[in-house]
């Protein structure tokens, strides 16, 4: 666990899909956690098929942070790909529907609907390239 | 800190400086909320509105090269009509964009000014060599 300026990261793994779960605010003093955990997830001699990332305890978060989504997402994208869970109602997901996030990565509000969706489709879930 | 209500005891205002520096964004945030609770503003609103005043205090502390310390000023006004904040840093200024759209959600930036502008009733900018003010406001909820 990552513990440091107000956001935790841990990662685990759901049937052997690397879940990163961010707790706190991701703003532009915090990013860096995060895009350390997604790019630990993402990288590697075996990097998965997919990583989700767990925003669903993530109270708020700024272009910095989306800004950080784009780059691991893009960086990492012909080895792997980045889906998202996040919570209704909430700051997170106002700042994706003014970017447009749901058009870039996969978008859903539970981690067993994600699971369902990629145990589904295998390897061609995901993003919309 | 300035603190105050006017003649007819209906508008605040407060002031205060920030060390410009990404660490202070998250106490910035917790100044204007903490702030904004006592204003007409649903929770919704106070949330767009932090947003908003995030983004402009990342840009100050990003862009703004303070020259006087490294800090930033930030008021906080709130009235009948709503509430407003100003950000202020000391930076050499920028090319303020006339309608910022937002970018592609390909994009790795280029999302602060036009979410400001999406989650603020009012936003006016004023940037020059000595600096740029950012001015937010957010409108009442007549409801409340």
């Amino acid at each position: 666990m990552n513990d440091t300026l107000g956001l935790h990261t841990t990662t685990s793994h759901v049937q052997e899909i690397p879940v990163v779960t961010a707790d706190g605010d991701v703003d532009l003093s915090t990013k860096d956690i995060l895009q350390s955990a997604l790019e630990s997830a993402c990288g590697g001699p075996a990097a998965p098929p997919h990583v989700i990332v767990d925003l669903r305890k993530v109270p708020f978060i700024d272009s910095a942070g989306l800004s950080l989504l784009v780059e691991v997402r893009k960086a990492y994208q012909s080895v792997c790909r980045l889906a998202v869970v996040i919570e209704r109602g909430t700051q997170p997901e106002r700042v994706f529907r003014l970017g447009r996030f749901e058009t870039f990565f996969t978008v859903r509000y539970s981690l067993e609907e994600l699971l369902e969706e990629i145990a589904s489709r295998g390897t061609g879930l995901a993003v919309k390239d | 800190m300035i603190a105050g209500i006017n003649g007819a005891g209906q508008q605040q205002q407060f002031e205060r400086e920030f060390v410009a520096r990404p660490e202070y964004l998250s106490e910035i945030r917790q100044w204007v909320q903490a702030l904004a609770a006592s204003a007409s503003l649903r929770p919704g609103q106070i949330e767009d509105l932090l947003t908003a005043v995030d983004e402009a205090a990342s840009n100050a502390i990003r862009h703004g090269v303070p020259r006087d310390g490294g800090r930033i000023q930030i008021s906080y006004t709130a009235g009948a009509a709503g509430v407003g904040v100003m950000v202020k840093d000391h930076g050499r200024g920028f090319a303020v964009p006339q309608a910022p759209t937002m970018p592609s959600p390909e994009a790795t930036g280029g999302r602060g000014l036009p979410l400001m502008c999406a989650l603020a009733d009012s936003v006016d900018i004023t940037s020059g060599p000595n600096g740029t003010i950012v001015r937010l406001f957010k409108c009442s909820d007549p409801a409340m």
